[in-house]
């Protein structure tokens, strides 16, 4: 479904000298399977998944999705086409949640770039989906807690029903209760909308028993490690 | 058996919006001497006001509602004599002068509680003139580099002489354990030492810690929301949820049983997690996004609300959850846990 | 009963509580527009001419701000006096030595309004006192003075109160009342106007410029704060550099300019208080949308699928920074209204015989040395009032759309 080919990506340091992050990175993520990687912090674990979806650029490589090479198209046609298919969960929700607007009206406008009927209801089945009351759609994210705000940014990337969801880091930072209830609620999610998840997270508990394969992102490389 | 540091049935709460909320109810926990006891527990769990009672640092109104707190056999807070005034009184002098003397407490984030602006050697000097003030600037600075030696560093002069920002992270949190055990305290506190570390590092860490308590007959109290840094380093841990104690076990000679205990080792080793990716709909789990009961309510066991336990029970079990706070029972061994339903 | 915790903690938090302050401030507001819809339609026609220097026909305020001479005099029969002509001596008395009258009676009237005055005798052991001289139609009873002047006495007329003491010592204590045909409730300036009549006419200057002001400084400010700081690239350098160098300006240099420039015309001026504005906008709504451009917000918003304009102004602009938006625009008209005071009390503005508040602050000023209070204080409050109300209506518009603070 989605194919990752030599894709490179370097940074520049402060004195100058280059630092080859993403080298010669190849990787083929197949429909329907729960994808982990893991990593040590700071490897390039989020700088693989944002090059990927075009949210960095990246140096050289190709990402072909349903054929299309995601690195070719212009950016409009990413806005258009992909990003609805596509969906990044960011690590903290307090960068991705609008702090002046309710939830409701947040899902209400992200569902109202792709969709024309049936809005409200269709805002109603994402809040549940997650797990989030029904009145919690006028509530800011400010008097959600951090559990809560993990599902509104999750709620919101379901909305637009998409294929792929890339998440990084999705359970880190929740207490254990909290981090059951969501991981479940990924699952659920899974097999009702036959979706495929790219899960970046050090807890290894929790990779290592939720991924169809796990790979593990080192020398800027992906390598596969069990199954 | 003498005792470091005996809780008995503590209570502390808080005042805010008209309201009190109580933080912790009827605490009881006792580090004998030269033992390692964890303490395990989420946020909102109450064990940062637990180690905050210790060291008589709890702020806000009302804070210590009642309870007992002995260090080595001698009262440092008894609400049952004497009238408010004056418990509150001797429980402020008495933990003042413990504190950074025979208490030592060290946090979560070593580089960011090193002073930035001076060496670890003049860190050393400021400590302990602090504490003592007798000893000599070769004498102190002698002490801290053998401390440093016995926590395998190669180099310690080098380290000594370095600023916290030029030291790696291996080494600032040896330079912090050191600082903590220069004033040569009978009883350390860690709180979450391990929370920004990656598995291997965490266990290093804690491995130095233990050796050092262990050599210099230093108690150790032991603070974490991971079950696997108390598992392996402490011989008892106590499990904290929502203010209570819920259960106090022996790591090396007994099997939890509360079913909030089971719940967090099951998640530590990922059975519950393969549980629920063989059947993410099956209702069973402790995860199922319906909780027990209603959310809003108040039960008398403070986890019937996500037990998975209480599910499998007949209504009138359920019924005793409910209406009655289960009593930490003992079992043998000094293993305890607070449920009806789980022996 | 609970007691109430009162101190200054709890009496500023009511101060400013959200219903309190925003209704105040709609208040003032409306009866700014009303004033000033009068103000325009009417013009000049409103103010009711009268006597000059008149001071308030409230009584209340007359009481307070004026005090009426009154002359005292030492009546001795002269003893050498012929049989015709004045048979007494009147010595003035000073009133540090004596004082007749112990309070001080009203000196204005409207005709057909009773007049009424219960005079407080400084003497001991007085006698009742009669009137030598009243209008016609004043009468005395139980120590009360009362009249109903009519439109033939407009004008001044004097009343004579005659005492005596029980030394049989006459005195004499003499005042004028003037009695108008109009109401003139604050009284009347140098000229003969009506100081409510004024203060209507002069209120047209409270909306209309900081109107012009306001929507310079937000509009254009805001806008160029907004994409430079979106657009963080050397547009924001240059952007910023103007903004720095239009701020260290003093206001009053560019206002004097343009009066200079332009003859005086407020509305120019206006411009010139609006592009002074015009940086502290820019700078806060730059910071505003700093904060959600370095966070990876804006990055998670092109992310869902939104174009980069609608991100700017819907989700950062208008969804966040409505609220200091808001309260700048009425900061903005506060502002106006503290500018056209100034430079028309300082003669650079609205222009004699045009009425504005800070033209009356003027006349007004020679007029203190009289103690003709109320020729300043009204238009003082008037303006302190109107800016007021603005503050206020601006913190309470803010309470209420900053989500942050519901």
């Amino acid at each position: 479904m989605l194919k990752v080919t030599d894709l490179k990506k370097a940074f520049k340091n402060k004195d100058g000298t280059k630092v080859e992050i993403l080298k010669k990175l190849n990787i083929e993520i197949k429909k329907g399977e729960i994808l982990g990687i893991i990593g040590e912090s700071g490897c390039g674990k989020t700088t693989f998944l944002r090059t990927v979806l075009r949210l960095e650029e990246a140096d050289s490589g190709s990402v072909l999705y349903n054929g299309v090479d995601l690195m070719k198209i212009s950016k409009n046609e990413i806005r258009n086409k992909i990003r609805r298919n596509l969906r990044y969960v960011y690590q903290h929700p307090e960068a991705s949640l609008n702090p002046g607007v309710t939830v409701g009206k947040s899902l209400l406008n992200t569902c109202k770039l792709f969709h024309t009927n049936e809005l409200e209801k269709k805002v109603a089945d994402s809040l549940e989906l997650v797990g989030l009351p029904f009145e919690y759609k006028s509530s800011f994210p400010h008097e959600l807690s951090g559990g809560e705000k993990r599902r509104a940014v999750l709620a919101r990337a379901l909305i637009t029903e998409p294929q792929m969801i890339f998440a990084d880091e999705p359970f880190s930072g929740l207490d254990k209760i909290l981090q059951a209830r969501l991981i479940q609620s990924f699952l659920r999610i899974q097999k009702q909308r036959e979706l495929t998840y790219i899960l970046v997270s050090h807890d290894q508990s929790i990779i290592n028993n939720i991924s169809d394969r796990i790979f593990r992102l080192q020398n800027g490389i992906l390598q596969q490690i069990k199954s | 058996m003498s005792t470091k540091i005996e809780i008995k049935d503590l209570n502390v709460g808080f005042h805010s919006d008209g309201q009190t909320k109580q933080v912790l109810h009827q605490v009881s926990l006792i580090v004998p001497e030269n033992k390692k006891i964890g303490i395990i527990g989420e946020s909102g769990s109450g064990k940062t006001q637990t180690v905050l009672s210790i060291l008589g640092l709890i702020s806000g109104e009302p804070g210590v509602i009642s309870g007992k707190i002995k260090y080595r056999d001698n009262f440092i807070l008894d609400t049952s004599a004497n009238s408010k005034k004056q418990w509150k009184r001797i429980y402020g002098e008495k933990t003042q002068l413990l504190r950074g003397h025979e208490i030592s407490i060290i946090f979560q984030d070593a580089k960011a509680s090193l002073i930035p602006y001076r060496t670890i050697e003049e860190q050393a000097i400021e400590t302990w003139k602090d504490l003592n003030g007798n000893q000599s600037r070769l004498e102190i600075i002698e002490n801290a580099r053998s401390l440093l030696e016995e926590m395998n560093l190669s180099d310690p002069e080098r380290v000594l002489r370095s600023y916290p920002n030029q030291l790696s992270g291996g080494e600032s949190q040896r330079a912090y354990i050191m600082l903590a055990l220069l004033g040569s305290p009978s009883l350390l506190i860690a709180d979450e030492p391990t929370s920004s570390l990656d598995r291997e590092n965490a266990d290093n860490l804690l491995n130095i810690i233990k050796k050092l308590c262990s050599d210099k007959k230093i108690s150790l109290l032991l603070i974490s929301h991971d079950l696997r840094d108390v598992i392996e380093h402490t011989d008892q841990i106590y499990v904290l949820f929502d203010g209570h104690v819920l259960e106090q076990f022996s790591p090396k000679n007994r099997t939890p049983t509360h079913p909030y205990t089971k719940f967090l080792m099951s998640m530590v080793d990922g059975e519950l997690i393969k549980e629920l990716k063989a059947d993410p709909d099956s209702d069973n789990s402790v995860t199922n996004l319906v909780q027990n009961g209603n959310m809003n309510e108040k039960y008398a066991c403070p986890y019937y609300k996500f037990c998975s336990l209480s599910r499998t029970l007949s209504t009138k079990e359920q019924q005793k959850c409910k209406n009655e706070k289960p009593s930490l029972e003992m079992f043998s061994d000094n293993n305890k846990s607070a449920c009806w339903h789980d022996k | 009963m609970k007691k109430r915790n009162l101190n200054a903690k709890t009496v500023g938090r009511g101060l400013f509580h959200k219903t309190g302050t925003l209704a105040l401030g709609v208040t003032i507001l409306t009866t700014l527009i009303i004033l000033n819809i009068f103000s325009h339609l009417n013009g000049e026609n409103l103010i009711k001419q009268g006597p000059r220097g008149l001071p308030p026909q409230i009584a209340l305020f007359q009481i307070l701000l004026y005090t009426p001479e009154v002359s005292q005099y030492l009546i001795e029969t002269d003893e050498w006096a012929s049989g015709w002509g004045d048979s007494e001596i009147r010595s003035p008395l000073d009133s540090d030595d004596i004082l007749l009258l112990k309070n001080t009676p009203l000196i204005t009237q409207q005709i057909g309004k009773t007049y009424s005055f219960r005079p407080e005798i400084g003497l001991q052991d007085y006698n009742e006192f009669t009137l030598n001289e009243a209008p016609e139609g004043m009468s005395v009873q139980d120590g009360e003075i009362t009249w109903i002047p009519d439109e033939n006495q407009v004008g001044e007329n004097n009343i004579a109160l005659r005492l005596s003491d029980s030394d049989g010592l006459e005195y004499e204590a003499v005042y004028s009342v003037i009695v108008t045909e109009e109401f003139f409730p604050l009284g009347t300036n140098r000229r003969g106007q009506s100081l409510s009549g004024l203060i209507v006419a002069g209120s047209k200057w409270t909306i209309v410029p900081g109107l012009i002001a306001a929507s310079i400084a937000i509009f254009i400010g805001g806008f160029m704060g907004a994409v430079s700081a979106y657009h963080k690239d050397q547009l924001d350098s240059v952007l910023s550099y103007i903004a720095d160098t239009t701020e260290s300006v003093p206001a009053l240099i560019i206002v004097f300019l343009i009066a200079a420039a332009t003859q005086f015309n407020v509305y120019y001026i206006m411009i010139g208080v609006g592009i002074v504005l015009l940086p502290s906008v820019q700078n806060i709504i730059r910071s505003n949308t700093l904060q959600f451009v370095e966070n990876q917000f804006v990055e998670s918003s092109s992310e869902i699928g939104f174009k980069d304009r609608i991100i700017l102004w819907r989700e950062i602009i208008w969804y966040n920074c409505k609220s200091d938006l808001i309260s700048l625009a009425t900061y903005c008209f506060a502002f106006s209204i503290l500018i056209e005071v100034t430079i028309s009390y300082l003669g650079l503005g609205v222009q004699i015989p045009d009425i504005s508040w800070g033209v009356l602050l003027a006349e007004g000023r020679s007029s203190l040395l009289r103690e003709e209070y109320w020729m300043t204080v009204f238009p003082a409050l008037a303006i302190t009032a109107s800016i007021l109300g603005f503050i206020f209506l601006g913190a309470g518009l803010k309470q209420k759309f900053d989500p942050k603070l519901k």
